[in-house]
């Protein structure tokens, strides 16, 4: 390949990928104008198009994902392992030989060493990148019901465990067969001995049903037959073992049980991910009985993304046409083989015309029912399955056909045709009626109705110069009204500030700040009315769902009416609550709300002088509407947020003034309920209040991210560890852009003294905000000394110091790391370099050294001068690492007393 | 450090104002101090200690560089070379192990036993960097936003201004890229 020929196929293939999977081909056809080689590329490469594949990912492939690459594996007792394995053993089993090799790792054929008669076993070990603690957990759970399964047709299970380098292995019997369908077409078995054969299967999988245990991964590599011709399945229950059912208990929401599975397969509710039951494994028979008695798989498609499309859409062709079918199949090799309906028929019924009479019919119909989409449409038990079966090769009447409107319209019309010809075409009408209802709610929905929007971000409105408060307070007041929608994400303003209307496509926007829908817009002001633009993106294709032009609007009226035409574009499943949550009314002065939105505008920015601003723009707004609640609000917020000019406890008085305000005049704004739960820590210690006020928040506007954000700290302050971590990370979901969320993980993961992944987490901060690295330093520093890395830990601490703004604080915690660390005479070297005067003074750190310095008194004093400023870092007292020295003194636990935090009992 | 000679942080912002100079005297520092971060990762292992690649990338920078004196361009060119050395250091640890495990037992090791005992990831990693280096003949841009993204964890918009394109190139880039790599890397 030329570099100018990769560059015409680079860019078809990025065109390519742009489109919807079905217009592809049509694309292709079209632009590559006959240039048969080129479309052959270009097709090629898009095979490997994986359905996770998000161009924001960094993910290359399952197998080469960055965090992969870990620099510090332990190498020794891995390459003990090694050496292990090499000498041909595995925990106490001897290996004998390889069996196999494939997606979950390899088998081995062993024999325990120290059992007096030697029983050969099987021994599967699970490849490194699946999650080890996971599969023993799930082993754990699993192995009591799998050692329950005693079938001549199944192979048990006899043992797990890890090998000395981690890697989870199973242990079972060892069956000496072939896969089913090399057997049957080995031994060239016609249709007749193959549903006998398939029948002992279903007894087995049937027995497990009744104990409890679904197989989910049947396939014919599962099943082997031995040279007595007994099937054996293997792998019973290792599928629930090794596959996490609920993105929710792995951290990684890439890792689906369809990786693990063999998707061709797998049932539609695997692919889809949704519950699995016995009809799963009706599912996955019936293609393995679909394959053994045509040769074919039921759907013809490229690659997997197409073949997860056909599991859950496509009607499987029916066997007895399948046959007639010829197909370039992937061989055990990398050559492709070609089936034909010679090829297939030869080892079956002879010729193609036999088989296509043994399976019309019947056979057709058995399997087309077991094929179903909808679970409960297929055979309620493999039991049934079975029964059907038999009843075909005893020649009675089978329940598949029963259950078809076409067999029973087809029977009528054999029996009585001529004579009701107009029930006959009543019941075709209303087939048609219901399939063409069918194929309008699939494909005639107007675009928008049928994909229901998650996320949305409302970028701050275009103005005209000097205007600008207008532009983002105007996306502010939008973007606050649309979070009272419960089911769509909405980015806050301050992480699409970045990215103003018509400055960049509203796509890119989209991509970047990862949502659904773009919200753009501009505004003029036109006497007392403003002049509106705002159009709603479909950031998946940029088409346009909703949009309003040249709009003249009072001011007053533009947020009302334009987020509740928005939420209705992006939802039309709304709830009533939330329509009038998002249309609620503000103030009826213009005045005040020009105020409003210039507090907004500065509140956003988050600079302590911006911060001032805000809170005086929303106090005037207040002394001209002192009605306006959604200002009261603000000025919580603000003042929860903090100035510097003001101590701690006076910003936390006030801000429990103004969220009461609010709340007396509409206890609805999750806003204010949200601050109060904040100040009445600090003006109070009244943990309960404060949790109440926090969950009322968080159930008014659950996608609100300030709400779980503040809440994790309370959560974590009384050592609700997991909780407050899983706060957090509902708060990143939600505007995963704000360092301080990131830091704040970090944070509350090395409260709970899960250091590594504290450390992970800092290293992750995202780099916007200059101000952040010095937290970042200081944080990785922290969390560096508590893992005793004090060489590691010290550097990022001396950089830390030289923020001038913060030099005592970096100083103290220098002077803490050397005592930790056992250096008495360096740590009080930098403390008597602290000036301890001002009320900013780092006294959480102050009392960590004296700690260690083994001086309780100055430590206590420490912290009682921090009590006194009602400073942030008060509240994390009990669980602070630092304070591990004096948690038995009485004055420590007087103070905890104080403030609430004493345990009971 | 010499005192006397320009600090890091300077040599890279004269860097990014087009000094050639400054790069060849950074390179060798950069690398360095990643060569040396690396192996002080690789011997903190009993501290079950570990962390990514694109995360000491990170951790590098924030070592390296006096954050008050760069601007946002400044960083992105750190990134910029320094996941290229990353890929390096990566790829040569993965080459050193091998040729190491071959030599001390004194026996070929072969492919499936690298991939059983969970070094996986090396296996691929040298596999990936074969790739790599056809796909740098064929698109050379294509192959750097692969490290920047991959070896050096940086987002679309922070590629697209280490490279100065914009992030829709990147994005399309990226994409085929991976569909290609994959490929290569089944066949």
């Amino acid at each position: 390949m030329t570099p100018e020929r990769w560059q015409k196929i680079k860019a078809l293939l990025a065109a390519a990928l742009e489109r919807p999977v079905e217009e592809r081909a049509g694309f292709l056809d079209e632009a590559c104008n006959g240039d048969g080689s080129l479309r052959a590329e270009v097709e090629s490469l898009l095979t490997h198009e994986q359905p996770e594949d998000e161009p924001d990912s960094r993910v290359l492939s399952r197998e080469l994902r960055p965090e992969n690459f870990l620099l510090s594996e332990s190498g020794e007792s891995k390459t003990r392992a090694l050496m292990d394995r090499r000498h041909g053993r595995i925990g106490p089993y001897k290996i004998v030989r390889e069996i196999a090799r494939g997606g979950m790792g390899a088998v081995y054929l062993a024999e325990r060493a120290d059992d007096q008669y030697r029983r050969q076993v099987a021994i599967k070990l699970i490849r490194r990148d699946m999650d080890t603690d996971f599969v023993l957990r799930r082993f754990r759970n699993e192995r009591q019901i799998l050692a329950a399964l005693d079938h001549p047709n199944i192979a048990p299970l006899f043992d797990g465990g890890t090998t000395e380098d981690g890697l989870p292995y199973l242990v079972m019997e060892y069956v000496e067969g072939l896969p089913i369908n090399t057997y049957c077409d080995g031994h060239s078995l016609n249709t007749q001995q193959r549903l006998k054969l398939f029948e002992s299967v279903c007894a087995a999988v049937q027995y497990a049903h009744t104990h409890q245990v679904i197989h989910r991964d049947i396939k014919p590599s599962n099943i082997l037959v031995t040279k007595d011709g007994v099937p054996k399945l293997l792998d019973f229950g290792i599928a629930k073992v090794l596959t996490p059912e609920m993105a929710a208990q792995t951290l990684d929401p890439t890792v689906t049980g369809l990786h693990l599975m063999t998707p061709a397969y797998a049932s539609p509710e695997q692919v889809k991910g949704e519950p699995i039951t016995v009809a799963s494994d009706v599912y996955s028979l019936g293609v393995l009985l679909y394959e053994l008695l045509t040769g074919h798989k039921p759907y013809r498609v490229r690659n997997q993304l197409e073949l997860a499309r056909a599991v859950v859409e496509e009607e499987p062709a029916r066997p007895s046409t399948a046959i007639s079918l010829t197909e370039e199949v992937p061989g055990a090799g990398s050559s492709p083989i070609t089936i034909t309906p010679d090829s297939v028929s030869k080892v079956r019924e002879a010729t193609p015309e036999r088989l296509v009479k043994r399976l019309r019919g019947d056979l057709d119909n058995i399997l087309l029912m077991a094929l179903r989409k909808d679970p409960q449409r297929r055979y309620a038990s493999v039991e049934d399955f079975s029964a059907d079966i038999r009843a075909h090769l005893e020649n009675r009447p089978v329940k598949a056909r029963k259950d078809s409107i076409v067999y029973r319209a087809n029977k009528f019309v054999r029996r009585k045709y001529g004579v009701a010809p107009l029930v006959v075409s009543l019941i075709l009408v209303g087939v048609i009626v219901l399939l063409a209802y069918v194929w309008i709610s699939r494909n005639s929905k107007p675009p928008g109705a049928d994909l229901k929007l998650q996320s949305i971000a409302v970028l701050p409105f275009k103005t005209d110069a000097g205007d600008e408060y207008l532009g983002d307070g105007i996306a502010d007041t939008i973007a606050s009204a649309l979070t009272n929608s419960k089911q769509i994400t909405v980015r806050p303003v301050r992480a699409s500030l970045k990215y103003p209307s018509m400055s960049q496509s509203a796509v890119d926007a989209g991509h970047a700040l990862q949502v659904d829908a773009i919200l753009e817009g501009s505004v003029t002001r036109v006497g007392d009315q403003v002049k509106i633009n705002a159009q709603l993106v479909r950031v998946q294709d940029g088409s346009r769902l909703w949009q309003s032009s040249d709009r003249l609007e009072p001011l007053l009226a533009v947020e009302d009416s334009i987020s509740t035409e928005v939420a209705r574009a992006t939802r039309p499943d709304l709830s009533e609550t939330e329509r009038t949550l998002i249309a609620r009314h503000n103030t009826k002065s213009v005045e005040a709300y020009n105020l409003y939105l210039q507090a907004r505008h500065f509140f956003n920015r988050r600079k302590p002088k911006e911060l001032q601003y805000a809170i005086e723009r929303f106090e005037q707004a207040i002394k001209i509407d002192p009605t306006y609640a959604q200002a009261y609000a603000g000025l919580a917020h603000a003042y929860i947020l903090g100035i510097n000019q003001l101590a701690a406890i006076e910003r936390m008085q006030k801000a429990k003034a103004a969220a009461q305000k609010a709340l007396e005049i509409d206890n609805t704004l999750s806003e204010a309920h949200m601050a109060l739960g904040r100040a009445l820590i600090f003006c109070d210690w009244d943990w309960a209040g404060s949790e109440k006020a926090f969950k009322r928040a968080i159930e008014l506007t659950p996608n609100y991210p300030d709400a779980h954000y503040w809440y994790s700290h309370n959560l974590t302050a009384v050592g609700r560890h997991d909780e407050a971590i899983a706060e957090l990370k509902l708060a990143f979901d939600i505007d995963p852009f704000l360092p301080r969320t990131v830091l704040q993980q970090g944070h509350a993961f090395y409260l709970a003294r899960q250091y590594d992944r504290a450390i992970e987490q800092f290293l992750r901060t995202p780099f916007d905000v200059d101000a952040t690295y010095y937290q970042v330093y200081w944080r990785l520093g922290l969390a560096y000394a508590q893992k005793g890395l004090y060489a590691d830990a010290i550097p990022m601490l001396q950089k830390a110091q030289t923020f001038s703004e913060e030099m005592s604080l970096g100083k103290a915690s220098l002077a803490y790391v050397y005592a930790k660390s056992g250096n008495a005479a360096e740590a009080r070297k930098v403390l008597s370099e602290i000036r301890a005067s001002t009320r900013e003074s780092p006294w959480l750190m102050l009392a960590g050294a004296y700690c260690y310095l083994g001086e309780s008194d100055k430590a206590i004093e420490c912290l009682e001068k921090l009590y006194e400023a009602h400073d942030a870092p008060i509240m994390f007292i009990k669980v602070d690492p630092m304070l591990d020295n004096i948690r038995d003194d009485p004055r420590y636990k007087d103070l905890l007393r104080r403030m609430g935090l004493a345990s009971k009992g | 450090m010499d005192s006397e000679s320009p600090t890091i942080t300077q040599l890279l912002v004269e860097w990014s104002h087009g000094s050639q100079q400054a790069l060849d005297q950074l390179t060798p520092l950069v690398y360095d101090e990643l060569r040396r971060m690396a192996r002080t990762y690789l011997q903190r292992e009993r501290s079950d200690h570990t962390l990514q690649a694109t995360a000491l990338v990170h951790e590098a920078y924030l070592r390296l560089i006096d954050q008050h004196s760069v601007s946002w361009q400044n960083r992105a060119h750190f990134f910029g070379i320094a996941s290229q050395m990353m890929r390096r250091i990566l790829v040569n640890h993965a080459l050193a192990r091998a040729a190491e495990k071959r030599g001390g037992a004194g026996e070929k090791l072969s492919l499936n036993e690298a991939v059983d005992v969970a070094r996986q990831g090396e296996v691929n990693l040298i596999a990936l960097d074969e790739v790599l280096q056809e796909l740098e003949r064929l698109d050379p841009q294509q192959t750097r936003i692969v490290e920047l993204r991959f070896f050096g964890g940086l987002s679309i918009e922070e590629t697209a201004e280490v490279l100065r394109i914009s992030p829709a190139t990147v994005k399309r880039d990226w994409s085929t890229a991976r569909l290609w790599l994959r490929r290569q890397l089944a066949s």
